[in-house]
């Protein structure tokens, strides 16, 4: 984002880039979150803002105490940690107190419901190891909801309804009405953080249904710049393929190259069907694949001229690194 | 592959008899297959409610993991009829897979390391015993190496180490299901099968959902492909197939509607989970539970995606046949999109061989089980799965369970 909102990249021709609208899930959202509350310095400003946060609060400084995401409960290494007693001084007993608690109530529990040992599995909760607390102020301090009702950054945080299945997208309007929940939702990954509650749902990170949630952005924009951290599946060494940890990296992957070729699939019949509209003029003859885009999207054109909002033709660039960046479960590191 | 109407190898390919091209479309979902079994049965004897009394007829089966089990045993025994294969298929449940009275373990798996002496059926074979646990000790030795390896040569944190050298696959011996599928699925009956068959699985070096027909499993790849395509990830390993590796077609397409579209007019979805909302979120009080519902939600979000896709079609489908009856517009897009449409009808050959996709989708309206259950193959359970399949055949409500009917019978502007 750096390069593109500076003008360094190529495929801005070396122009600043000023999106009219960001779109994002899981961490994604919440760059973009402190992007649009900070817009009004200006959007190189702001992601220089996002990276000294990623660099200084976010991660593990080795100057901090643990990084701005999560904590694991229960681990004693904030004991040992000279940051931890300089930036929370109270913080460390009452996180070591708050975990004794919780971890008697839940033994507690287990014993006036001693079924639950005969089935642990149905009574194991991972994401009760995890304390999102760091994240809850992470957001809170570099998300400012006043600044957000000011901004003029048009925002999409993708999230998924836990109840219903289905993705559910959030705007600006929406987040400066309910608060910093969307962006907590949308960085709960399942089964590691827990769900946030909004109006009464659960909601968790969209990431795993759409991790870049490209679709949603067709009908906003024309030229859309879509940014995500996996390379093309065939270039992560097969070999790495020995444990089960491996195995779901590598599905996750999987799941999201197809995920993303869909949904490109899908803008290039989307584009396709809109040139042989264009080509009605001219006597070119139409090929098969024409014809095929056609089929598929003339019914889909048709509604949304009707419906005033026609599409346009989409311009899709891709940024993600070109090998793999790190092992399996990265993504917690 | 491209759900196109006019896909070479369709069966209504423009000049054929398409009137009544039918395909079977089987999802992956383990021991939760045996609910297509019933719900085959119905449809095939003519019993479930879309069928008017009339036995169903369908040219094309199409599946991913258990699903192209399934699939391939009802294309390879099709010979006499979908009734009998249906029943065929219903036996081999019963008798094969299951772990029924009387026979040593299940049909499709064997947990290492744990020999099992309280069933009498296989106490009775100890040198059955004896040599799967020289087997297992041998497994168990060879992987406990690999994995001290990679431990002592990552130079990642020790959680990382101990995450990277663990392999749950170890954990099970595929011999059973390897030995099933090549004893319940003749490759000489699907190669001179009139019955179309897909079997979807993915390719784990491209990411790739890759589809196999009767053809190739019967003369080139053999069992393998039902295999890759039912190689649940994580539980069991990948399946090489050439150079490349393959698991469970279910990872991308659970409900492989896209391969069969283009391929027969009215599709047959059978699947297992029932709508996500229908599943109380109160249940959400595990990890195990949390997955479960997770792995619910991103095959109906698939699944719904796919339906979309067809649901494209079958828009364009009216909207080209309406056109000349659709109200005037001053809008100079809308002209330019009848014309458009002119230009590719006259192009198409006026694309009378086109017609709309009609999907009855079938599947439980409640949970039918969490996740621990896609590998119990208790012999009380697949008998209570497949009644369960055939009465909601019996029952199956288009309204109710999400069908796209064509809208031939409806005012052909509603659906635009």
């Amino acid at each position: 984002m750096k390069a593109l909102f500076a003008g360094h990249s190529p495929a801005t021709r070396y122009q600043p880039f000023e999106p009219d609208i960001i779109v994002a899930s899981g961490a994604g959202a919440l760059n973009a979150g402190v992007l649009a509350a900070n817009d009004k310095r200006g959007l190189v400003e702001a992601v220089i803002a996002l990276e000294h946060i990623w660099i200084n609060h976010i991660s593990e400084a080795t100057s901090g105490c643990g990084n701005g995401i999560y904590r694991i409960r229960g681990l004693s290494s904030e004991f040992f940690n000279p940051g931890c007693y300089w930036s929370k001084p109270f913080g460390v007993l009452r996180d070591a107190i708050n975990d004794g608690l919780r971890a008697a109530v839940g033994a507690a529990s287990l014993a006036v419901s001693p079924s639950c040992l005969l089935d642990p599995l149905a009574a194991f909760r991972l994401d009760a190891f995890i304390d999102v607390e760091p994240l809850l102020k992470s957001v809170q301090q570099f998300i400012p909801l006043e600044r957000l009702r000011n901004t003029r950054q048009r925002l999409r945080i993708a999230t998924t309804n836990a109840r219903t299945g289905e993705i559910r997208i959030f705007n600006e309007n929406d987040i400066a009405q309910i608060g910093h929940a969307p962006f907590l939702a949308s960085a709960a990954l399942p089964g590691f953080f827990p769900p946030c509650e909004i109006e009464g749902d659960p909601y968790i990170d969209a990431s795993l249904l759409m991790d870049t949630p490209l679709r949603p952005a067709f009908t906003e924009a024309e030229d859309l710049h879509v940014i995500y951290m996996d390379p093309d599946i065939g270039r992560i060494e097969g070999t790495r393929l020995r444990s089960s940890v491996d195995e779901f990296d590598r599905v996750r992957v999987v799941r999201l190259a197809y995920a993303i070729n869909q949904d490109i699939r899908t803008a290039r019949a989307i584009n396709r069907g809109i040139k042989v509209m264009e080509m009605t003029g001219s006597n070119e003859p139409l090929t098969k694949h024409d014809i095929e885009c056609f089929l598929r999207t003339a019914g889909r054109i048709y509604r949304r001229v009707r419906e005033g909002k026609p599409y346009s033709k989409l311009t899709i660039h891709r940024y993600h690194p070109s090998e793999d960046l790190g092992e399996s479960l990265g993504f917690l590191t | 592959m491209n759900p196109m109407p006019g896909n070479p190898n369709s069966l209504h390919s423009p000049g054929a008899d398409s009137s009544e091209s039918v395909g079977v479309v089987l999802a992956g979902g383990g021991s939760y297959g045996a609910y297509e079994v019933g719900v085959m049965k119905a449809l095939f004897e003519g019993a479930a409610s879309v069928c008017a009394g009339v036995p169903l007829e369908a040219q094309l089966f199409a599946g991913a993991s258990v699903g192209a089990l399934n699939a391939a045993v009802m294309v390879a025994h099709a010979e006499c009829g979908l009734a009998n294969a249906a029943a065929t298929l219903e036996e081999i449940w019963r008798r094969k897979i299951a772990e029924a009275p009387g026979k040593c373990g299940n049909g499709v798996y064997r947990l290492r390391g744990i020999p099992p002496l309280t069933n009498p059926a296989c106490a009775l074979n100890p040198l059955g015993l004896l040599s799967d646990a020289l087997g297992d000790g041998a497994h168990f030795l060879r992987e406990g190496l690999i994995g001290g390896k990679r431990f002592f040569n990552s130079p990642g944190s020790a959680m990382q180490r101990i995450l990277e050298a663990l392999n749950v696959a170890t954990l099970l011996d595929l011999r059973p299901l390897a030995n099933l599928v090549t004893d319940i699925i003749p490759l000489e009956a699907l190669a001179r099968s009139k019955k179309a068959l897909k079997v979807v699985a993915t390719n784990f070096d491209s990411g790739e959902i890759r589809i196999f027909e009767n053809a190739e499993i019967a003369t080139v790849i053999g069992h393998r492909a039902i295999l890759a395509s039912a190689a649940i990830p994580i539980f069991f390993p990948p399946v090489q197939i050439g150079d490349e590796l393959y698991v469970d077609g279910g990872t991308l397409q659970n409900s492989p509607i896209l391969p069969a579209v283009g391929m027969a007019h009215t599709l047959h979805v059978i699947y297992m989970d029932p709508d996500v909302s229908s599943i109380p979120v109160e249940t959400l009080q595990s990890t195990l539970a949390i997955l479960d519902r997770l792995l619910v939600m991103e095959w109906a979000f698939t699944l719904n995606q796919d339906i979309e896709v067809v649901e494209d079609y079958n828009r364009s489908y009216d909207f080209l046949n309406a056109r000349r009856d659709l109200p005037p517009s001053g809008d100079p897009r809308l002209n330019q999109l009848f014309k458009a449409a002119d230009h590719v009808v006259a192009s198409s050959g006026g694309l009378k061989w086109w017609e709309l996709t009609t999907i009855h989708r079938y599947h439980p309206t409640d949970d039918l089980g969490d996740l621990t259950g896609l590998l119990d193959f208790g012999a009380d359970r697949i008998d209570a799965l497949i009644e369960r399949g055939y009465r909601d055949a019996l029952s199956h409500d288009c309204v109710r369970d999400g069908c796209v009917l064509s809208s031939q019978a409806e005012p052909a502007r509603a659906t635009l």
